[in-house]
């Protein structure tokens, strides 16, 4: 079923819309999900709450590229549960490495979070990855929206762990300088 | 928190960026004949170049734009078909190997939405009104009578959501945000439907039943389908439209109940071979039923064509083959092409997804899944290589194994 059709399912509030959602999208949503909890259960829990979010988005929302539209959803449904687990301490999967990753990027002064609007943040970020290279933008990607190991990245790109982690770490310290130049205080 | 903060920043960054992320050619190791292959290749570019640097007449293939090849949109979902024996697979598509089609026209898809916003622009309101008007006064309705609505937000969702942005910082709303995706007729006895493709769906308040010896149910065989669709192409002569009207029925895959499904369609079979390739993949007339075997739907299937980048050489079927050999295909299939062994039927189709950039020819091989295969029953899945000539797609897909 196209894109399209899945959305007017949405939009008449019939709910094989659901049906459509899980098998076109669920697997893709399952392994954002499982890349950042490490739990098939939760995962699974997590991409069934994606389909109820995405019955309360639309209407008024008409994505046009379903995939990224219910991968936001399930990405920020995850991280919320993750949060949870580690209130009651039982973090698990990439999610507290990658956190720790990014711990230097921007400025911890409470100040600055407050006036920091989260839009400049997104717009600066955006231009940071479109400067780079494909391989290095789409790696940074992998690894920070798509949560993947470090090892499986390095597996895609026939590379060694150790340069995908360096690089990676080279990126991280581009995208302060960056944040920096954007007025976004480090 | 900080970091919090910006792992939920990265969330929000560009669908493109998210979507491509995936999509991308990781360059793995090459084995030896890659590096012989690329020599070869770079002999070929050399002596490319000299024959384009020889004059050129004006309008000569070569100064055609580089075109950018679909990468396949992530989540597709499998393309792939349950048969027997790859002959049940059929459709009218008028294109076949011995036509040898030298060039064919590559378009513009008018429609490209935001990726932030998630909205589709570019649609042509007028175009849609005029075609939604045209198809309901092939129908016989009186469209002075008519009023066209549509879908766009009413005047409290657009505040509501307005104000939601405005406390997410978006000061700037783009154009577009609150425009409509559909149009809509009511007419009498039917709604008329037009999408931003301008393709116009007609839904039937009182189906309409046909004669008794016809047989218009969803899993009618071939036969009855062909009968179905001669009665239809001279019962509805007039609404169909085409100075030739052909027939083409489509399917003859099994769906999980082991039932195969046919869908009647018509286009014009005028104007040269290239022509006809057009008109099927653009302009088609379908006839759909309902459970009872009624006719209940029909579909004005269109795409906005006015765009035109140019006529592009086309590369033979078997010189396809080879891109496909070197892994140069999409797919939706999570499997690896097992091997040209495997490859049963060849076809050349335009892919017409909302997510296509351009609406360019590609070239369509039904590879058999060996793992697939249960019972007797097959599975074929679809393999698209670009049938434009190389030199003119700016980035040659590879399939990289990327989930779907």
């Amino acid at each position: 079923m196209k894109d399209r059709e899945i959305v007017d399912l949405y939009w008449e509030r019939n709910e094989s819309a659901i049906a459509a959602s899980t098998d076109k999208y669920g697997s893709y949503c399952h392994s954002i999900s499982y890349n950042i909890l490490h739990n098939h259960e939760d995962a699974e829990e997590c991409v069934n709450d994606t389909w109820l979010g995405a019955w309360k988005a639309m209407p008024p929302h008409r994505p046009e590229r379903l995939s990224t539209f219910l991968g936001k959803i399930t990405r920020n449904l995850s991280l919320d549960r993750f949060k949870k687990y580690t209130a009651e301490k039982r973090g698990l999967g990439q999610t507290a490495l990658v956190l720790s990753e990014l711990e230097d990027c921007i400025s911890d002064e409470s100040s600055v979070e407050q006036i920091l609007d989260e839009m400049i943040l997104v717009k600066a970020i955006n231009g940071f990855l479109y400067a780079q290279p494909e391989q290095r933008r789409n790696i940074f990607i992998r690894r920070y929206w798509y949560l993947f190991p470090i090892k499986e990245i390095a597996a895609v790109y026939g590379m060694s762990e150790s340069k995908v982690a360096s690089m990676l770490f080279r990126m991280r310290n581009e995208l302060k300088v960056h944040l920096e130049k954007e007025g976004i205080q480090v | 928190m900080k970091n919090e903060k910006l792992l939920s920043a990265i969330g929000k960054i560009d669908d493109n960026l998210i979507h491509d992320a995936v999509h991308d050619a990781p360059k793995k190791r090459k084995p030896v004949w890659v590096k012989w292959g690329a020599m070869a290749a770079c002999f070929a570019t050399v002596l490319m170049s000299a024959i384009l640097l020889l004059p050129k007449e004006p309008g000569s293939i070569s100064e055609l734009p580089m075109l950018s090849a679909a990468q396949g949109d992530v989540g597709m979902g499998s393309e792939a078909y349950l048969a027997y024996d790859v002959s049940e697979l059929v459709n009218g598509n008028p294109w076949n190997e011995r036509l040898r089609i030298k060039t064919l026209p590559v378009f513009k898809n008018p429609v490209t939405f935001d990726e932030t916003f998630h909205i589709a622009m570019g649609a042509d309101y007028d175009q849609m009104k005029l075609r939604l008007l045209e198809i309901a006064d092939r129908l016989g309705q009186d469209t002075r009578a008519l009023t066209v609505t549509d879908n766009a937000p009413s005047e409290e969702t657009k505040q509501q959501m307005i104000a939601g942005m405005k406390k997410a910082g978006i000061e700037e709303i783009p154009a577009g945000m609150f425009a409509p995706t559909m149009l809509y007729l009511e007419a009498e006895g039917m709604t008329l439907t037009v999408d931003q493709y301008l393709t116009v769906t007609v839904d039937l308040d009182n189906p309409i039943s046909l004669p008794d010896q016809y047989n218009f149910t969803p899993h009618a065989s071939y036969e009855e389908a062909a009968d179905v669709a001669e009665y239809l192409k001279k019962a509805y002569k007039a609404l169909i439209g085409f100075k030739k009207p052909q027939v083409s029925i489509s399917g003859g895959d099994y769906d999980t109940k082991l039932r195969q499904k046919y869908a009647i369609e018509f286009f014009d079979a005028t104007g040269s071979r290239a022509e006809q390739v057009v008109n099927y993949h653009f302009n088609r007339v379908r006839f759909s039923c309902n459970e009872e075997g009624e006719l209940s739907l029909i579909r004005f299937v269109a795409a906005d064509l006015s765009e035109k980048v140019g006529d592009y050489p086309i590369i033979t079927a078997e010189e396809a083959k080879e891109l496909l050999t070197s892994g140069n295909y999409i797919t939706t299939v999570q499997h690896k092409m097992p091997g040209m062994e495997y490859v049963q039927k060849t076809e050349l189709v335009y892919r017409v997804g909302s997510d296509e950039e351009y609406h360019m020819p590609y070239y369509r091989f039904y590879v058999e899944l060996p793992e697939e295969e249960h019972e007797g029953m097959k599975t074929y899945g679809a393999y698209y290589v670009p049938a434009v000539a190389s030199e003119y797609i700016a980035e040659m897909p590879v399939w990289d194994g990327s989930f779907n």
